[in-house]
């Protein structure tokens, strides 16, 4: 069994090993290894394509992490104080926006914007007599981040809420006792104990955002993020400069996938 | 503690949020599947269920789709369980913790990154290439259904792992322990004590690998080279080529369906397990 689990854990990590290994590799066919070299960095990072599609990617990344951390951190303490009814109800309607595929989320979100592109069009055309009207709205990053921040906020309001059900009941009455007010416990209890959980829900919702690609495909329009951007360059083959790329998106996501998870860790440590 | 009047307004941007970006466009989607493709591409109002007859002309890609899903996921428990047993019931301490952080860590990475990594193994100048220097002869992997199903099990294997390893923490020690002071061998154990035990993690852990694969598009598109013909391919196609936006709407819809129907089975048969593991 320990055998078979080093297996697989060469199995999940040889392949990315190896494209690290040759997105340093000097050569310039990808045949053999001859010595060390940063030359498909160099190059990558100085394609306007990939810099514009990097740069489309980090901004969204930044976008969507801030409003699904500030979205789903209203919604988890707000389900502390509603009915049994809309909590179920909205904890449900959250799984789904987990759980519905990403293809079909961003098919849904490219019919659904374009009809409300085009109504909002008709209408602005309509009431002000506007004829450029018809190229008021184009899909772009804003519909990327409102995509995103679906399952985003999804991820955030699980996290937060996890949190929450650790939070001492005591505490608040202390905090009663001490003549804070509702607002005041909320602001200066309830807050603090979850920002570790804020913390680590936004730095995971950056890097589910960073790397999502099928939704980013619907509704990126002709700004392609960088996952899109690498998907289309993959079609016409692999190449070193693919391999830096690649690497340099590994990075990201691991580095920031690895805070995120001390936070949540240090979290719970503290409980 | 909260008011329910703030506790309304702390969920206000919430349910904006869902319905501009789930139950708006869930709904759209609905009403363009009954829709007509406009002539220019597109969508015209109309009202029938014409575009539902026509999914069946994709039954090729529904077929493909379920053969390789059902498969792929089934390898993907298989290969798990070993490694998520071995995780929760042989390491301790922060070992235990570390071991499975690093194997869901490939998890939080980019799938395009990962699936490429394949590409690069199994194209001209990777495994075939070493192959063929050994002198095996020669090979040729990628668009295949083999390639497919190497990314689909790399790709979902992470996560499998993690939920078979809740599944298996949740067996006390003290079971085990009490089989083995029975005169059960491990292996015997395993079979008899922590599969029983574990199967409405095992249900619940298949069905989501089901769902979660036969929703796939880039691994077929880039492993498969679009040879290999999944739901998800056949949704990008009307959608971003032939521009049928009904057609594909209905095609999105009854993979919808079908992935309720899975996940509802899937209930009815952990409710069953857990009967079973009761009794037994």
């Amino acid at each position: 069994m320990r055998a078979f689990s080093l297996f697989i854990f060469l199995f999940l990590y040889l392949p990315v090993a190896v494209i690290v290994v040759f997105s340093f590799n000097a050569a310039p066919n990808m045949s053999a290894f001859t010595g060390l070299s940063l030359r498909w960095y160099a190059k990558a990072f100085s394609n306007p394509l990939a810099i514009a599609a990097l740069t489309n990617s980090i901004v969204i990344a930044l976008c969507s992490a801030v409003v699904s951390t500030a979205i789903g951190s209203a919604v988890a303490i707000g389900l502390m104080g509603t009915s049994r009814t809309t909590r179920i109800v909205v904890q449900s309607l959250m799984m789904l926006g987990l759980a519905v595929p990403g293809i079909v989320i961003g098919l849904a979100s490219l019919v659904f914007f374009s009809a409300a592109f085009s109504g909002a069009e008709q209408a602005v055309a309509m009431l002000a007599g506007w004829e450029q009207a018809a190229k008021l709205f184009s899909f772009g990053r804003p519909t990327v981040i409102a995509a995103h921040s679906l399952f985003c906020t999804a991820l955030v309001v699980e996290v937060i809420s996890l949190r929450l059900r650790q939070l001492n009941p005591s505490w608040l009455e202390a905090s009663n006792d001490l003549y804070a007010g509702r607002g005041e416990t909320l602001w200066r209890v309830v807050v603090p104990f979850i920002v570790p959980a804020m913390v680590a829900g936004g730095l995971l919702s950056f890097v589910l955002s960073f790397d999502e690609f099928i939704i980013a495909f619907f509704v990126s329009g002709t700004k392609p993020t960088l996952p899109v951007y690498m998907f289309a360059s993959v079609k016409r083959g692999a190449t070193p400069e693919l391999n830096a790329i690649a690497t340099s998106m590994l990075t990201i996501s691991i580095l920031v996938s690895v805070v995120a998870f001390s936070f949540l860790r240090r979290g719970q440590a503290r409980a | 503690m909260l008011q329910p009047r703030m506790a309304r307004l702390l969920l206000l941007p919430g349910y904006a949020l869902l319905a501009l970006t789930l139950i708006g466009p869930l709904i759209t989607t609905l009403v363009i599947s009954l829709g007509r493709r406009a002539p220019s591409g597109g969508y015209e109002t109309a009202l029938s269920i014409e575009n539902f007859a026509s999914v069946l002309s994709r039954s090729t890609a529904f077929l493909n789709t379920v053969q390789l899903s059902a498969f792929g996921a089934a390898i993907c428990i298989l290969a798990a369980i070993p490694v998520a047993f071995f995780i929760a019931k042989h390491l301790k301490g922060s070992v235990r913790y570390t071991v499975l952080f690093l194997v869901v860590l490939p998890f939080f990475t980019s799938f395009v990154a990962r699936t490429y990594a394949w590409y690069f193994a199994l194209g001209g100048r990777g495994l075939p290439a070493v192959l063929e220097w050994i002198g095996l002869g020669r090979f040729r992997f990628l668009n295949t259904d083999f390639a497919v199903a190497i990314g689909i099990i790399y790709a979902y294997l992470p996560i499998a792992i993690l939920m078979l390893f809740v599944a298996f923490d949740r067996i006390g020690d003290d079971l085990l322990e009490a089989s083995n002071d029975l005169g059960r061998g491990k292996v015997e154990t395993f079979f008899s004590v922590v599969i029983p035990l574990a199967m409405p993690g095992l249900i619940s852990t298949y069905s989501l690998l089901f769902i979660l694969l036969s929703g796939e598009y880039l691994i077929p598109m880039l492993l498969g080279g679009g040879k290999v013909y999944f739901i998800g391919n056949a949704i990008v196609d009307l959608f971003l080529q032939s521009r049928n936006w009904p057609l594909g709407s209905a095609v999105a819809i009854s993979l919808m369906s079908m992935m309720i129907v899975v996940a509802f089975l899937s209930q009815i048969f952990q409710r069953m397990a857990n009967r079973d593991g009761r009794i037994g």
